[in-house]
């Protein structure tokens, strides 16, 4: 039942990511909320319930956005590990460390994409690219996170299953 | 222990397809496929409702105006297709003289696009027909105004396209006028970028860049854009060449995917 929450939960983000977003910003913007998601999973969840969530974002991620099969995954899961790697350490529910911490993952998950393209696929991305798509979406995510870290905590509150960590 | 698995496993699979691109999509990619498009696809439809609501009977501003601009346009326009009428019968009567056989019958699926702009890097669009209508993978897909891109993905009632102006995408180009040899390489929002037209080859901005028919997906002469830039630098061995995509990517509702060459599956 917690897995068929989790599943649905991640199922209507990514709904919400791909379609709500594109019809307020006509496909000038895409907010990638599942990223939130998985920071929060890093920080909130247990390794074994917040790794299935991640890979589940990312898996469906990839099979709607995706063209190389496993790179979302991959991002996601290196993400979410770092989160719970600092999650032991430090107290997450600070603002801005939630935000910092997305801001930073955007920037890893560009760093991570501009690698593969680069160096494994030699496909020679603009590098303002790296300015136009992931400098504003980190600025952007970084101020939603630490809303959204509510939300998403409530919504846990209400499907009862609570917190894990 | 879960976690880390799950890591290698995403590993392996990504690693694998770098390497190895396969022309198959995985079970779990089309569950995905199937199970958001339907939503995105009602979503979509809904907006667009609304919007030509809006523009239909309340954004109803310079339409007087527009009225009689496109009174004008359709009176030239009528002009032009009979001189194309008669340029193409023309055409008919020589290529019959020549020999040639018909090479533009192709047949072709409707597809309606049910998902937009996923992701921030990545240029695709979701359609909702898929292999239970004949569609494969590296089908080409195209609008009214030209080539729009090619199937990536296909699922049982849906399919994943790779728009042309996708880092990603290559496609073996022709300049219409003077026939020089390129590859058209997308470039995200900036268009699309022709690559290897020697510095010596003829190609001025407004020239017509089309499909050569080479690499096997596309068929020849299909439409794909107009330069846009020229740059010849004063070192290097190829041109710098900016096309401008002749299908609207950001706006598209409908597309054609090309199944194949009937004459020649005949």
């Amino acid at each position: 039942m917690y897995f068929l929450s989790l599943w649905l939960f991640s199922f209507l983000t990514l709904i919400v990511q791909v379609t709500l977003f594109d019809l307020l910003f006509h496909g000038t913007v895409v907010l990638e909320l599942t990223m939130i998601l998985v920071i929060y999973a890093g920080f909130k969840l247990d390794v074994t319930r917040g790794g299935i969530l991640t890979f589940m974002i990312g898996l469906l991620y990839d099979a709607i956005a995706g063209i190389i099969p496993g790179l979302f995954i991959v991002i996601y899961m290196l993400i979410f590990f770092v989160a719970q790697g600092i999650s032991d350490k430090v107290r997450v529910e600070n603002s801005v460390l939630i935000m910092g911490f997305t801001c930073m993952s955007t920037f890893l998950e560009g760093v991570m994409i501009f690698f593969i393209y680069e160096v494994l696929l030699d496909i020679h991305l603009s590098k303002l690219l790296f300015v136009q798509v992931f400098v504003p979406q980190a600025v952007v995510l970084s101020i939603l996170a630490p809303m959204l870290f509510s939300l998403f905590h409530r919504i846990e509150v209400i499907a009862g299953v609570g917190e894990s960590k | 222990m879960v976690a880390i698995v799950l890591l290698l496993v995403a590993m392996v699979m990504l690693v694998f397809a770098i390497f190895n691109p396969s022309q198959k999509t995985g079970l779990l990619r089309k569950l995905a496929l199937e199970s958001i498009a339907p939503l995105e696809g009602m979503i979509n439809t809904v907006s667009t409702g609304v919007g030509d609501v809006w523009e239909r009977y309340i954004f109803l501003v310079n339409l007087g105006e527009t009225n009689r601009t496109l009174v004008r346009d359709n009176a030239s326009l009528s002009r032009k297709i009979n001189e194309y009428r008669e340029m193409h019968l023309e055409y008919l009567r020589l290529r019959k003289l020549l020999g040639l056989k018909e090479k533009t019958d192709y047949s072709t699926v409707a597809a309606r696009v049910v998902g937009r702009k996923q992701s921030s890097l990545f240029e695709t669009i979701l359609i909702n027909k898929g292999s239970n209508d004949g569609i494969r993978v590296d089908m080409p897909v195209e609008t009214v105004n030209g080539v729009l891109g090619r199937v990536i993905e296909v699922s049982w009632s849906v399919s994943k396209v790779l728009l042309l102006v996708d880092y990603n995408s290559n496609i073996d180009t022709l300049i219409q006028r003077s026939r020089a040899h390129g590859i058209l390489q997308g470039s995200g929002e900036k268009g699309c970028r022709l690559r290897y037209v020697r510095r010596t080859d003829d190609v001025v901005v407004g020239d017509v860049v089309v499909t050569s028919g080479l690499a096997g997906i596309f068929p020849k002469g299909l439409m794909l854009g107009t330069v846009d830039s020229v740059k010849k630098e004063e070192t290097g061995l190829f041109q710098e060449i900016w096309v401008s995509p002749s299908a609207n990517v950001t706006q598209i509702e409908d597309v054609l995917v090309i199944l194949g060459d009937e004459r020649r599956a005949e």
